[in-house]
Parts: C-alpha cells; sequence; structure tokens
C-alpha cells in the first residue's frame, strides 16, 4: 500500500475528528434526540478524502477503540462496545465510507451528494439495526424506531451541512 | 460539549500474574472469551463463566469499584433493552440473559484496560499487526497512524473550544443553523495543521524504517502458555 506522509496524517486527523464528534452534541428543537456530530465525520472522510483513505480513516477509529481507549460516544470504549448492541453502527462507518468515497469521486453535484450520504446512512443503520437485533432479540420493527427512526432527524441536517461544506473547502486544502 | 475522559486513567498499577502477562495473549484471550459468552447455553455455563470471571478479577487485583464505574455509563442501555423485551412472551428471561452476557463482557474489557498500560497494549496491537507487514510494512503505518491520531485528539477538541467560545462571544449558539459555521472553522483549523505536521514529518526526514527497535519488547513466557491453554480448555468445555 502507498501512504503518504501527508496521507497518514489526514487519515489519523479524521479518526481524531470522528472520536471529536462523538463528544460534540447540537441540542434539537421540539424535544427531539440531541444530534451528535460522530457520523458526520465518517460522512466526511468519504467525500473529503475518497473512498480508500476515508474507509482507512474510520478503521483507525475503530482501532483506536479496541485499544481501549474511551473514543466512542459517551466515553464508552473497547471490544464490548464493538461486539455489544450498538457495535453495528461502528463497524458501519468503514463500508459507509468507503461507498460514500466511491459514488463522490469526481460527482459532487448537490443532488447526488445527498443521494451519496442517503446510501452512507442507510448502511449504517442497515447494519447497526443487524447487530442491535442479533444481540438483544428485539423484533426489527421496535428496533426500527428506537435504532433508527429518532436520530433521522439529526441526520438529515448532517447531510444538509456536509453538502454545504463540501462545496466551501479552499482547494488547498483539498 | 462533555469533557474527554482520561484515556490513561483505567490502568491500575501492579504486579499480578494478570499484569505480567503478554498483552498479544490478553487481547486474543478477551476475543475468545467474549465470543464464547454468546455460546453459553444453559444456567449451568454460566454460573461456570461467572466464577471464572470472579477468577480472572481476583487474579488481576481488579477493584469492584472500577468494575461498577465502568458497567455504570451502560446503565441506560440495559434498562432500554430490558423495558423494550419485558412485552414479549419470555422477555424477561431474554432481556436478564442479553444484560448479563453485556455485563460479563465488559468485565473481560475492563480486566484488559486494568491490567496493561497503554503502551504495551499499543505494542501488542502493533504485534498482532504483523502480518499486514507484507504490504509495504503496512503494520508500521497503522501503528504510526494510530499514535498519531491519539495525539490529534486532544488537539483536535482543544480547537474545537476554542472555536466555539469565540463564537459564543459573538452570540453564536450552537444550533443547527449555525453548524455549517462551526464545523467549517474547524476543519479548515485543523486541515492546516495537518499540512503543517506532514510538512514537518517530511523536512526531518522522518521515515518508517524496517525493523525499528522499541523501549519495551514483550516476552510470551510460559504464563502465557498456562494461559492460553486455560481459556481454550474452558472455551471449548463451556460451549459444548
Amino acid at each position: 500500500m502507498k501512504l503518504s506522509t501527508r496521507d497518514m496524517v489526514r487519515i489519523s486527523l479524521f479518526a481524531s475528528l470522528t472520536v471529536i464528534g462523538g463528544y460534540i452534541t447540537v441540542p434539537l428543537p421540539l424535544g427531539l434526540v440531541p444530534l451528535s456530530l460522530q457520523t458526520f465525520f465518517t460522512y466526511l472522510s468519504g467525500v473529503f478524502l475518497g473512498p480508500w483513505l476515508g474507509a482507512a480513516s474510520q478503521l483507525i477509529y475503530l482501532l483506536l477503540g479496541c485499544l481501549n481507549l474511551p473514543v466512542f460516544a459517551g466515553g464508552a470504549a473497547g471490544w464490548a462496545v464493538l461486539l455489544g448492541p450498538t457495535g453495528g453502527y461502528l463497524w458501519a462507518f468503514v463500508p459507509a465510507s468507503l461507498v460514500i468515497g466511491l459514488m463522490t469521486r469526481g460527482r459532487k453535484q448537490a443532488w447526488w451528494l445527498v443521494l451519496s450520504l442517503l446510501a452512507g446512512t442507510v448502511i449504517i443503520y442497515g447494519l447497526g439495526l443487524l447487530q442491535f437485533t442479533a444481540v438483544t432479540g428485539i423484533s426489527w420493527t421496535r428496533a426500527l424506531w428506537v435504532g433508527a427512526a429518532i436520530f433521522l432527524p439529526g441526520d438529515i441536517i448532517k447531510i444538509i451541512t456536509v453538502v454545504l461544506l463540501t462545496r466551501k473547502i479552499p482547494s488547498f486544502l483539498q | 460539549m462533555k469533557s474527554i475522559p482520561n484515556i490513561f486513567g483505567q490502568y491500575q498499577e501492579g504486579d499480578s500474574f494478570l499484569h505480567r502477562l503478554d498483552p498479544r495473549t490478553k487481547i486474543i484471550s478477551l476475543i475468545i472469551l467474549s465470543g464464547v459468552v454468546f455460546f453459553l447455553v444453559d444456567i449451568t455455563a454460566y454460573i461456570v463463566f461467572t466464577l471464572l470471571m470472579v477468577f480472572v478479577l481476583k487474579l488481576g487485583r481488579v477493584r469492584w469499584r472500577s468494575l461498577w464505574g465502568s458497567l455504570r455509563p451502560l446503565s441506560w442501555l440495559f434498562l432500554l433493552i430490558f423495558l423494550l423485551q419485558l412485552n414479549t412472551p419470555a422477555g424477561l428471561r431474554t432481556g436478564l440473559t442479553v444484560i448479563y452476557r453485556l455485563v460479563l463482557m465488559l468485565t473481560l474489557a475492563l480486566v484488559l484496560t486494568t491490567t496493561t498500560p497503554i503502551f504495551s497494549l499499543t505494542m501488542g496491537l502493533r504485534k498482532l499487526l504483523t502480518p499486514l507487514d507484507l504490504f509495504e510494512q503496512l503494520g508500521d503505518k497503522i501503528a504510526f497512524m494510530l499514535t498519531m491520531a491519539l495525539r490529534f485528539i486532544p488537539l483536535t477538541a482543544e480547537e474545537n473550544q476554542k472555536i466555539n467560545e469565540a463564537q459564543r462571544v459573538r452570540g453564536v449558539e450552537p444550533s443547527p443553523k449555525n453548524l455549517p459555521l462551526l464545523v467549517y472553522i474547524l476543519l479548515v483549523n485543523v486541515l492546516k495543521k495537518s499540512e503543517e505536521l506532514a510538512g514537518a514529518i517530511e523536512s526531518r526526514g522522518y521515515r518508517l524504517y524496517p525493523r525499528r527497535t522499541s523501549l519495551i519488547t514483550l516476552r510470551f513466557g510460559y504464563r502465557d502458555i498456562v494461559a492460553l491453554l486455560v481459556v481454550g480448555v474452558f472455551s471449548v468445555g463451556a460451549s459444548l
């Protein structure tokens, strides 16, 4: 694998941004579940670093968790989280970033970005719910509510934000 | 923003049997035993596993208080799972089983973190990644990126805090509407920093030389063989 120093620094940067994102929460009106920025940086890693480096950054993020560092949302850490009910959402970051990267490579019209990010969201919730139902034995219909629907408003805001941002980052930093 | 917990805080200084085990042994055992948790069939298997866990906790001189501390943050999740199970037939039982499995897994992870300092954990993981070195030193590269990401976390957190404070002074509160602005500044700032860092690394001629030596060397001794044997025999026994 050819990785330049710059690539490696950027991979680490997005891994750490994903960590920080889990700690940043923005309150939403109407008593909706506050949105966390964690998946936000997963989306951004795909759009911004491309499929391979983006997926690598999410992989490094997971490895940090494997070192039992409290990098997962709410200061949770380690193998227990990855294997537990909410672990699927985290594993899904890697394929999500990969797919978003593949779809948006060289094609960044706003509507297409929205579509690719939606695909990424579907991957995260799909794999997340898969593990959630498998580990807890809760039925799919019910899991869909507690494991996906309540987060959707936040995700829509995140997707809009990513689309707005992608056009603004100065080219010398891309 | 909630404060980031001290990432080195979980380790407890000590000299127990578990402290002296090779981190690789501990990581592998953790993976195997976490898997076994899912194959425990009847109540006897659970009791045996629990006894083993109590033994391991004693062996590593892990304090009960730290066990409670690592379980508490997940109590809301336990409650949620429990409540969701309640109105299905046999829900009480499934709910309790699921929660107890989680408790066992968390306990296993806790044993690893309290008995292994972060540098030997990193070293252990690095050694387990050795096969990847066949692909142009990928193992070294991953270790390098992990260390760098570790250093980036406090930097990024600090940057984020600064921006938030500066924007709050201007009357910009964190809300969905202001999100693009806040993240934009964060992103541009940290990207600039990372460009500088990449330049600094290259201009100093840092390279990933093959076969770098390190301060700590891992030793795989008779203890590790004993431990792995026990884990192996136990796993086979428990899942049959």
